[in-house]
Order: structure tokens, then sequence, then C-alpha cells
């Protein structure tokens, strides 16, 4: 990454006696459309607010744009913000709202109509400029919200969970009209979201967090095929983890010890050493195949305990012997075929795909 | 539906124990007598005419306006701010300034007034006015006049603030554009209770008080005098349809305050 736009390092935050933010390193490039995941209460928001000025950090550093924030108030920032409850303002209608910040970049009249059209316009919004802000429905406020960050055309707009009030269908729409809207503008997006499926639909990098750290920042694709650990592993996506004891390392292959289900093997993602300790065999469920006989793929048997068929793919809950856990497998619905209930099975995975993660 | 009966008629003798002296203030205003006593002699509105002849009465009443003005926005202009920080900051030793700040409530007003005479007579050395009756009423006045503010600013998003600072706003014209709007039936509130309670209260007033009477003062020093009756009965009576129609505009304020302030109906 050349000069980044947002250098946070080392930025720690504490109320009272409680920490909710333990040492944040993020680096954010120019143009990137950039996530904060993770489950309530992990610091998203917090991390957010000392983006936009609204909190300090208790310590270390953030830079914007070469630029070091302490002491900037959120008035002098580069940045504008959705908030998680939109804070649209009751006494203003949509025009005034949308308009709001823009008296204080001192523009002329036509330019500052012209803005206000255009933004009006970008978010759908046309012919409801005189609406007042009580008469919106929550998808109507969200754009509000939006435009009005945006016609301040800010080097970075902060999204704090804006689509969470949304039904699922308006969610997947304005997912990607959020997507389009920062391609086209390339304005660098920090979104909140504890949604993975919606983290990894619209972001370049995703920042995972659990109790005020990060547990992994990585490419979607990175999060899901190279989980760090288990934690993160279980968040995006379904992971089935078998319990093991590592043995010696040949490259990044490890030997595991699986007990009663025999002798497997893994990769390891970074080359800690994990030799002897104990750890999991992680599966995603669409890397494993299940079949009356799978000739020499086969690594496990079991017995179908459930089957569900969803049209372009089958599920199944595969009972292992020794394994208390039962596998989750998702297998394309290539034939037509569906395994009964009750069926016993071979299980197997590609070489590369079972992961080591402790 | 006996229930809804039972309900009914204590509904209406409530209000009618409530009202009913009330509305003899009128009734008798408009009874061509002197004393105020039944059978009713017949209709006059020369009370109305003739109080405007009882000169101290209307220089009490005209004294109480004033002082009810100055006080009710004195009151609110500290009220503003003190509602402002507690509803917003955390700072060391808010409880107890909030506590403080509410004691007046609960201290009886005879404490009150005899305490503040003799500050103001042994130990600050003023002559009792009218400015020292109105320095007590803020004193009793500020209590009530920050928990109406109070309630109003906690009954709005705290965001809203954020936002604004956050499109490029400074502290005092985020006030101006977002905070004040929005407290604005507070503040209205916060000025009328102030009016009333300064424009009725009369112990403080009564030991407070210089030369010059507030109308509460001055109308018990005339109830000896029975003639002027009938012009006190005129002037209380306009002073109810007054109030009457401030509190119903107040109302009406309030109503719609909440109504657009509720920026979530979520
Ligand atoms: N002003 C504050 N005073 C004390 N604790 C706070 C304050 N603000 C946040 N916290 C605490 O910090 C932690 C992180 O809060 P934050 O709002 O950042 O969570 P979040 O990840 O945004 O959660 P959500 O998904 O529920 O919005 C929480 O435990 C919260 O209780
Ligand atoms: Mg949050």
């Amino acid at each position: 990454m050349s000069e980044p736009l947002i250098h946070i390092e080392a930025v720690t935050k504490s109320f009272g006696s409680f920490t909710a933010l333990h040492g944040i390193d993020i680096d954010i490039g120019r143009g990137e459309f950039f996530s904060l995941l993770g489950a309530s209460g992990c610091g998203k928001t917090t991390l957010l607010r000392i983006l936009a000025g609204i909190e300090e950090p208790t310590t270390g550093q953030l830079l914007i744009d070469g630029q070091d924030m302490r002491g900037v108030p959120p008035e002098k920032r580069p940045t504008n913000m959705v908030f998680q409850s939109y804070a649209i303002f009751p006494h203003l209608n949509v025009e005034e709202n949308i308009g709001y910040g823009l008296r204080n970049l001192k523009l002329s009249r036509a330019e500052t109509r012209e803005r206000i059209g255009s933004a009006v316009e970008l978010v759908k919004l046309g012919g409801m400029e005189k609406r007042n802000a009580h008469a919106l429905s929550g998808g109507q406020r969200q754009r509000v919200a939006l435009a009005r960050a945006l016609v301040m055309r800010p080097k970075v707009l902060l999204l704090d969970e804006p689509l969470s009030a949304l039904d699922k269908k308006l969610r997947e729409e304005m997912q990607l009209e959020l997507r389009a809207m920062q391609r086209s503008l390339g304005i660098t997006f920090v979104f909140v979201t504890h949604d993975q499926e919606e983290a990894m639909t619209l972001s370049d990098r995703i920042a995972m967090m659990s109790d005020g750290r990060i547990l992994q920042l990585d490419t979607p694709k990175g999060l899901y095929e190279r989980p760090a650990n288990r934690e993160v592993a279980e968040f995006i996506g379904t992971m089935n983890l078998i319990p093991a004891k590592a043995g010696a390392a040949k490259g990044n292959q490890v030997s595991l010890d699986a007990g009663a289900l025999g002798k497997l093997e893994g990769r390891v993602a970074t080359d800690v050493s994990t030799s002897g300790r104990e750890v999991f065999l992680a599966l995603r469920p669409e890397r494993i195949s299940v079949g009356a006989d799978l000739g020499a793929n086969a690594r496990l048997k079991g017995k179908i305990a459930e089957a569900v068929y969803l049209g372009d793919r089958i599920t199944y809950v595969v009972a292992v012997n020794g394994l208390a856990q039962p596998l989750r497998v998702v297998n394309a619905n290539e034939t037509g075929e569906i395994l009964r209930i009750g069926a016993e099975v071979e299980i197997g995975w590609p070489d590369d795909s079972g992961l080591v993660l402790s | 539906m006996m229930k809804g009966w039972g309900l009914t008629t204590y509904a209406v003798l409530f209000i009618a124990f409530v009202y009913g002296p009330v509305l003899i203030l009128p009734l008798f205003s408009f009874n061509d007598s002197t004393f105020a006593t039944f059978p009713l002699a017949g209709f006059t509105t020369r009370h109305y005419v003739e109080m405007w002849g009882q000169g101290p009465m209307i220089g009490a009443l005209v004294n109480s306006l004033k002082i009810g003005l100055g006080v009710t926005l004195l009151t609110t202009a500290i009220a503003i701010p003190a509602a402002i920080s507690i509803t917003r900051f955390r700072f060391p030793g808010k409880p107890a300034i909030l506590s403080m700040l509410m004691l007046p409530l609960v201290v009886p007003s005879i404490v009150l007034a005899v305490a503040l005479l003799v500050i103001i007579l042994k130990f600050l050395n003023i002559p009792l006015s009218l400015w020292t009756v109105a320095a007590g009423h803020v004193l009793i006045a500020l209590p009530f006049c920050t928990s109406v503010l109070m309630s109003r600013l906690e009954g709005f998003d705290r965001s809203l603030e954020e936002a604004s600072r956050d499109l490029g706003s400074p502290p005092l014209q985020t006030f101006w554009r977002v905070t004040f709007p929005l407290a604005l039936p507070g503040i209205i509130s916060s000025l009328l209770l102030g009016f009333i309670i300064s424009f009725d209260e009369f112990v403080i007033a009564f030991f407070l008080t210089g030369t010059d009477n507030t109308l509460p003062v001055y109308l018990y020093s005339q109830l000896r005098f029975p003639n002027r009756l009938p012009g006190a009965l005129a002037l209380g009576s306009l002073i109810l349809v007054v109030s009457t129609v401030l509190v119903i505009v107040s109302e009406i304020i309030r109503k719609r305050g909440v109504q657009s302030d509720n920026p979530g109906d979520f």
C-alpha cells in the first residue's frame, strides 16, 4: 500500500475502568472499502467515533491524510459519519437535512443548490425534498443520512451499521448501491457491521474484531480461506472443527492424531510451530464430499443424520463415530440424487482443504 | 359498564370540586352587588370598569407582571446551561450539584423567606424592595425550570448534536441550530412556569418586599375592605382567562414539540 489515508496506531480507549479498545493498529488506503466486523459490544462504534473525533483515544495515534488528529474536533476533520440511529434532524425537512453541513463550507448559493440536487438524485429521494423528517420510512431516513454526509465530499465516509434497520430485500439493494456509489465517487469508506455476509459482499478488506481487539485483518477471501484462529473461523461462515493433536510438520503440512478417527493431515497458514499442541482441523462444509464409495479419497466414515434439499445445493449433517459435533456438509446438486437419512457414507476432502487452527 | 359509570361520576365530582371554587370568581365579578353573597343581584360589567380606577391594585398588578417577566427570563437563562451540563456532561460532584439545585423544591418557603430576610438585612445590608422579591423568586423557580428543561433535553437523541458537529458546526453553532430549536418547547414551558411561580407567590413576596406590593400581597392586605372586593374579583377573573389561554397555548406547543421530536418513530 502506498501512503495510507488513515493510520491508526496502538489506539486504546477506556471508559473509567472498562477498556473498550486494546491497542488497535490499522492502515486504510485511499479509496478503500474497509469494514469493521464483530459481535455487538466489541468496540466497532467506539473506533468509528474516534475516527470522527467524537471520542478521543485514551492512548495511541491517529493520522488522517498524514495529519495528526489529536485535539482536532469533529467539525474540523475530513470525515463524515452516517450514524447508527441516522440522527436525522427532526425539525428540518429532507432538503434542509441534506444541506445542513454545506452552510459551513461557505459555498456559493448556486453550488449549494447544485450539490443538494445531485445528492438527492444520487440517493433517489427526488420529489421528497420538502418532506418532513418524521414522515420518512427507515430506508428513506437512511438515504437522507447518507446524502447529508456525502454532500460534504469527505475524504472518509464513516458508516455505522447503516443497513441494519432495513428489511432484507431493501438491505441487499442498498448494499449494491453503496458499493457502486463508493466505486464511482472514489471516497474511502469505513463501514461498521456485525453481519459477516454484508462485510464480505461489500469490503475490500475487513478487520474482524472481538472484545476491543483485532483478531484478523484481511480480504474477505483471506478471512474465509485462511482464518487466523477458531473464533474468526466460526464467525465467518460455517466451519467444521475436528479436535486433534498436532504432530510433525513437513513444510506447511502437519500430521495430526485425531484419536479414534486416526491419522489426518492439515495445512498451517502461519509458520508458527503447532507440534505437540491440541489443535483443530478446520473444514468448510462445501469442501467436504460425501458418498457411498469415495474410493481412495475416503478419509472418514459416517452416517447421514439429516439431509436438506435446497435446490441448487444439498446440505447434510453427518454423524461420525468418535466426533462429538456432527459434520456439516454442503454439496452442489449435480445429479439430483440425495443420500437417504441413515445411509452409511464415506467422507473425503481435497488435500489442501483442511486447515490447522489453534 | 358499572365501572365506567363510577369513573365518570368520580371525574365529574373531582372537576367540580377543584374548579367550582375558581368559577365563583367570574360569577361574582359580574354580580351587581358589592358583597359576594347569594342570591345574585343582577348582571353588570361595572366592576371591570371600576377596577381600573383602583390605582394601588393596578400598580401591584404591574409590579407582579414586571417581577414575573424578569424572574422567568433570568431563571430560564440560568436553567438552560445548567440543564445542558447536567444532561450532557460528566463532571465530578454532579449528583451533589443536582441535589443542591433541587433543594428549594423541598424547603418550605416560609423557611426560605425567613432565611433570605436575615441574609439580606443582616449580612448583605440591602434594603428590601421588588428586587429582593425577584431574587427570592429566582431561587424557588430555578428547580422547576431546570427540571422542565432537563426532561426535554434528555428526551432527544444525543447523536443529533454529534451529527451537527460532524457536519462542521462548532459547539455554539450546534447549540443554535440543533439544541435550541429542539429544546424550544421546553424553553417555552420553562418561561411560562417561571412566570406563573413568581406571579402567584405569596410568602417570599410578603417577607422580602419593601414599600411596593406584588398583587397577591396587595390583595391579601385589602381583604379587610369589602368595597374593594368586586374589583379584585374582576381582576382575578381576567387573570384566570389569560392564564387559561396561556396554558392551552403552551400545551399546544408542547404537543407539537413531542410530535416533531420523536425522530425515531422507530
Ligand atoms: N460512553 C461509554 N461509557 C462506558 N462504556 C461505553 C461507552 N461507550 C461504549 N461503551 C462500551 O464499550 C463497548 C463497545 O461499545 P461499542 O458501542 O463500540 O460497541 P459496538 O461494537 O458498536 O456494538 P453494537 O454492534 O452493539 O453497536 C461496550 O461494552 C460498551 O458498553
Ligand atoms: Mg455500534
